[in-house]
């Protein structure tokens, strides 16, 4: 994100703070609020987190590190979620990770080294009947095979 | 007072009591890895687990913080009991096959091979160091990282934490004495934590007795002047 | 909005909007799962139709109607035509038709066993065996229109609970009606609130676990983004019952629709005094926070759901000490599933011993479920406890949909386990599931046919769990990434049959030995395939055989002659080069550069490609 100094980051997190009335019990929502602003947790962010809300900084760690909705590296432009809930799976959604993962050059739960892609998996979207669902940015794609992998991403790289 | 029995030993223990307290004082073995009486239960390890019967109930509890009732019947020889303990033990051998204190523990209770595949891990994630840090000193220098088998103890970052005061606490609970600390040339060095504090001299006999850090913390809990906490404890 | 003060007040509010309610409405589906299938062009099409026509027909944009695989749906009012699958396009069309009396054929749906076609919804097999109980409302209540929830009965129950019941008579209701835990333990609710009722402690706390972790189960979503104020009420009511004054709902990070619309609910029964000090009157005070969750299936699990509402990691505790007794905070704290909360209101209103009247011995009430997988029906199912799983899948589910045989059903996610064939008979009843080595869960329910390995599935749901569990303790963390390792190695083709009986013997040590609920119950989809699908364990150990096609060891990629025309479609396809053939001529695929991603399976039109 632009602009993202230091100086502003104490001054984001104690706004981000007072949306919870500064509880430090509202830790994860706080990290969660941070990081949609800054597109990932820095270390500086984490420490100016544990500073203001008091909870030392080995926890504040642990939450950052534990929770599938935090990263501590930057993403990519666009965020590829391959549905892996059961009946996506039992659909073949494995073989369609599997193929992004080889035209991407990237491990599920990695970002492209040019930033454009981050990789990953999500459990059940709900839309089971459109199984193998892959979401790229908020926009759902249904019934998506192997096949349609390269042509996907290239549409997303020529955006 | 109260009355169980724990293999049909007939044992009095006290009122708030666990049944691992009554039975360490009544002198059965119950193996721990992640248990010290001056922290909090943990529950991590599931070694002290035993099978308790209250009434018409039996169950499968940690010892460690299992509260001892009156007429409570514990069992720590059942197939069940066996079975559990020599495979828990197994599974962390598989994940540290090279710790002294887990081959001793497998000659006692009897695990003769390990059937996993092993990886090379020194922390057996038991979390007594963290625990300690958090709960006795209260500093909260070092914690966890992750979770499932990516789990791991360390410094936020990997980094020299900046509240540890390398009082060497974590390293004295370690059960598998993996935190070492040495002291070179006039520092304290603790290497897991990637952390080096200078030392304070003692201003009566010379000797190096303690961190300039731990100096800090002491002179910031108990208020009393430097001057007097330069003195190592021999020479006061 | 005018502050409510009284019953009086509710009733006269009632009053007004049944009033104003439209006799005649269309319903167009509007939760996630309908998003998905493009539900919100549709939307706007319909509302910019109408206004164009100046039709008084109002468009209620509701939560996700059950048939959420055929979604846009869309069911006109008051008749109950039905219409599925509907496009923009399609929008004029249907709007004219409304105009004038009339139905669009096309777009009815047709039975795909029978091939007969439905023009009502009350018709259609699928919604003929359920018994739509908390999901009644659906259909004809915009999320966040208190006037839609009030045409329903709604808050009628509140206003009995507080006025004309005592917090004990309440629960004594809820303990008669023998309702059970809809999150998946199935504990017994009344027992649950009586407990937290006897505590003196002047502060306790009740927690709705909107978590729903379970891969493919979504019905506590539906519930949230459809009906919040179903949800809220029953939570109201218990908060009452228990004696709380603060509650929190607990929503998954992955549902933003349904954190949004619960918490616009909330912001609107502030408003009209139905949440906050002394609701309608009574002289109780309770009020209610969003806490959204980090992502984590762990946190599904009470103590460790209670852990992350203090800001912690999601680490449950020793279980001996019970949340009603020390929870949140260390305070008695009530934590009931969405679905469990939602079925309260009915409980209240029509009395605990109608409620026991639906369901089995053990298990009252209904059940929702997420029907999914191989099946023609997917979408959300809500069926009495004691329906058979027969009946499901094939009277509501339409049966197989590849046309395929069945192969199992798995239920509970992965906590649960795989039921063959030879199960389907079995009523859906918490203990009779539990027996036969499943579990109900908290409602997903997968259908697989021939196709579905059932060595894979067990391995898939390992898999989630390893990459789930907190790591505390040892026989989860270690446990299960080692059960994975040999579920790894038997699906290359490597495993041994010493390691099916070291996946057994791991299983027992996991489920007995494991600190939490996720550890316990993660040997199930594997020792449930084991018990039921032994056979092909050992086709895979022994035969280095994979009968669905699916472990990608143990399978090859074929052309088949007699089917290929030669299009040269897989040639070009094919990302590493290794089919050859010349156009119009029989292609042929190379198994050493093969890397059997399934890419020709895909593209071929003539069903030339087969998987050995």
């Amino acid at each position: 994100m632009a602009g993202a100094t230091v100086d502003n980051l104490g001054q984001s997190v104690k706004e981000v703070m007072a949306r919870y009335g500064n509880n430090p019990a509202r830790m994860i929502e706080i990290l969660q609020d941070l990081q949609d602003i800054y597109g990932y947790l820095s270390k500086d962010l984490l420490k100016e987190v544990s500073r203001q809300t008091e909870v030392p900084l080995a926890r504040v760690y642990h939450v950052a590190t534990f929770f599938k909705a935090f990263t501590l590296k930057p993403r990519g432009k666009y965020t590829i979620q391959v549905c892996t809930g059961t009946a996506c799976h039992v659909k073949g959604a494995y073989r369609v990770l599997e193929r992004l993962e080889n035209v991407l050059g990237v491990k599920a739960g990695e970002t492209t080294d040019d930033l454009m892609f981050t990789l990953e998996t999500v459990n059940c979207v709900g839309c089971c009947a459109l199984g193998p669902v892959v979401i790229v940015n908020g926009r759902y794609h249904g019934h998506v095979t192997p096949a349609q992998v390269e042509s996907l991403i290239k549409e997303y790289r020529e955006r | 007072m109260v009355k169980l029995t724990i293999d049909g030993k007939e044992v009095i223990a006290r009122e708030g009591q666990t049944v691992l307290e009554a039975a360490r004082e009544a002198g059965i073995f119950i193996p721990t890895l992640c248990y010290h009486h001056e922290i909090k239960p943990y529950t991590a390890c599931r070694l002290c687990m035993v099978e308790v019967t209250k009434g018409k109930r039996t169950r499968f509890v940690t010892a460690c913080d299992y509260p001892v009732a009156d007429g409570m019947v514990v069992r720590t020889d059942t197939e069940k009991v066996k079975k559990c303990r020599k495979l828990v033990l197994e599974l962390l051998m598989a994940q540290c096959p090279n710790l002294p204190q887990l081959q001793e523990l497998a000659q006692v209770i009897g695990v003769e091979k390990v059937r996993f595949s092993k990886r090379d891990d020194d922390c057996i994630l038991c979390g007594m160091c963290v625990r300690t840090c958090a709960e006795v000193v209260g500093l909260n220098a070092i914690g966890f990282e992750g979770r499932g088998f990516n789990r791991r103890v360390c410094t936020p970052f990997d980094e020299p934490s900046d509240p540890c005061i390398l009082c060497g606490a974590c390293s004295y609970v370690c059960p598998v004495n993996v935190i070492p600390v040495e002291e070179v040339d006039g520092y304290r060095i603790m290497e897991r934590w990637h952390k080096k504090s200078a030392m304070v001299a003692c201003s009566k006999c010379g000797r190096y007795f303690m961190t300039e850090d731990e100096l800090r913390y002491l002179k910031e809990k108990t208020g009393l002047p430097e001057e007097k906490l330069r003195i190592c404890m021999d020479c006061r | 909005m005018r502050r409510l003060e009284s019953r009086e007040d509710l009733e006269r509010l009632r009053e007004e909007a049944l009033s104003r309610q439209p006799e005649r409405f269309i319903s167009l589906g509007m939760g996630t799962a309908s998003r998905a299938h493009g539900a919100e062009v549709v939307y706007s099409a319909l509302k910019e139709e109408v206004a164009k026509r100046g039709l008084d027909v109002p468009i209620k944009a509701t939560g996700d109607h059950g048939l959420c695989g055929y979604a846009p749906v869309m069911v006109v009012y008051p008749e109950g035509v039905l219409y599925h699958s509907v496009k923009a396009q399609d929008v004029p069309e249907v709007v004219d038709a409304v105009g004038k009396g009339e139905i669009v054929e096309r777009l009815l749906y047709t039975d795909p066993m029978t091939g007969k076609t439905y023009t009502y919804e009350q018709d259609i097999p699928f919604y003929k065996k359920q018994m739509r109980l908390v999901l009644g409302p659906m259909e004809s209540v915009e999320p966040l229109s208190i006037e839609d929830y009030l045409c329903c009965g709604g808050f009628s129950a509140l206003a009995k609970a507080l006025f004309d019941m005592k917090p004990e008579e309440i629960i004594q209701e809820v303990i008669t009606s023998g309702l059970r835990g809809r999150g998946g333990a199935g504990f017994r609710t009344g027992w649950k609130w009586e407990d937290a009722a006897t505590r003196p402690d002047p502060v306790k706390y009740i927690i709705c676990n909107g978590d729903e972790g379970d891969p493919g189960a979504y019905m506590d979503r539906c519930l949230l983004e459809g009906l919040p104020y179903e949800v809220l009420e029953g939570m109201i009511i218990g908060a009452y019952a228990v004696g709380a004054h603060e509650g929190f709902v607990y929503v998954r990070k992955e549902y933003p629709l349904a954190t949004r619309n619960v918490q616009e609910a909330i912001n609107t029964l502030r408003e009209l005094g139905l949440l906050g000090e002394n609701i309608l009157g009574s002289g109780f005070d309770f009020d209610i926070q969003v806490v959204r969750g980090g992502g984590a299936f762990v946190c599904g699990e009470s103590s460790a759901l209670i852990a992350s509402v203090e800001g912690r990691v999601g680490e449950p505790r020793s279980k001996h000490v019970h949340a009603t007794e020390s929870g949140l905070w260390g305070k008695p704290t009530v934590l009931n599933n969405v679905e469990t909360l939602a079925n309260v209101p009915f409980i209240v209103n029509r009395g605990g011993e109608w409620f026991a009247s639906i369901g089995t011995e053990e298990s009252k009430g209904t059940k929702v479920f997420s029907l999914a997988g191989d099946i023609y029906n997917t979408g959300l199912v809500e069926v009495p406890m004691g329906i058979t799983l027969r009946e499901v899948v094939y009277d509501i589910g339409g049966g197989i949909q590849s046309g395929k045989a069945f192969k199992a059903v798995q239920t509970g996610g992965p906590s649960g386990g795989c039921l063959p064939a030879s199960q389907l008979d079995l009523p859906v009843d918490f203990d009779t599931l539990d027996a036969a080595g499943s579990m109900m869960g908290s409602g997903g329910m997968i259908v697989m046919d021939e196709d579905a390995c059932m060595v894979d599935v067990a391995r898939y749901f390992v898999k989630f769990l390893t990459e789930e569990s907190c790591g505390k303790c040892v026989p989860c963390r270690e446990g299960l990434r080692h059960m994975l390792e040999i579920l790894d190695r038997i699906t290359q083709g490597e495993g041994t049959m010493e390691d099916v009986d070291l996946l057994e013997e791991l299983g027992y040590v996991i489920a007995n030995a494991s600190l939490c609920g996720l550890g316990k119950s993660a040997p199930n989809p594997v020792l449930s395939t084991i018990r039921y699908f032994r056979e092909e364990y050992v086709e895979h150990v022994r035969d280095k055989k994979c009968r669905a096609g699916v472990c990608k060891a143990l399978v090859h990629y074929e052309i088949v002659a007699e089917n290929c025309t030669g299009c040269h479609i897989c040639f070009k396809e094919c990302p590493v080069d290794a089919i050859s053939g010349e156009p119009k001529a029989v292609h042929v695929i190379d198994q050493e550069k093969c890397i059997k991603c399934g890419i020709c399976k895909d593209v071929c039109k003539f069903d030339a490609v087969k998987v050995v």
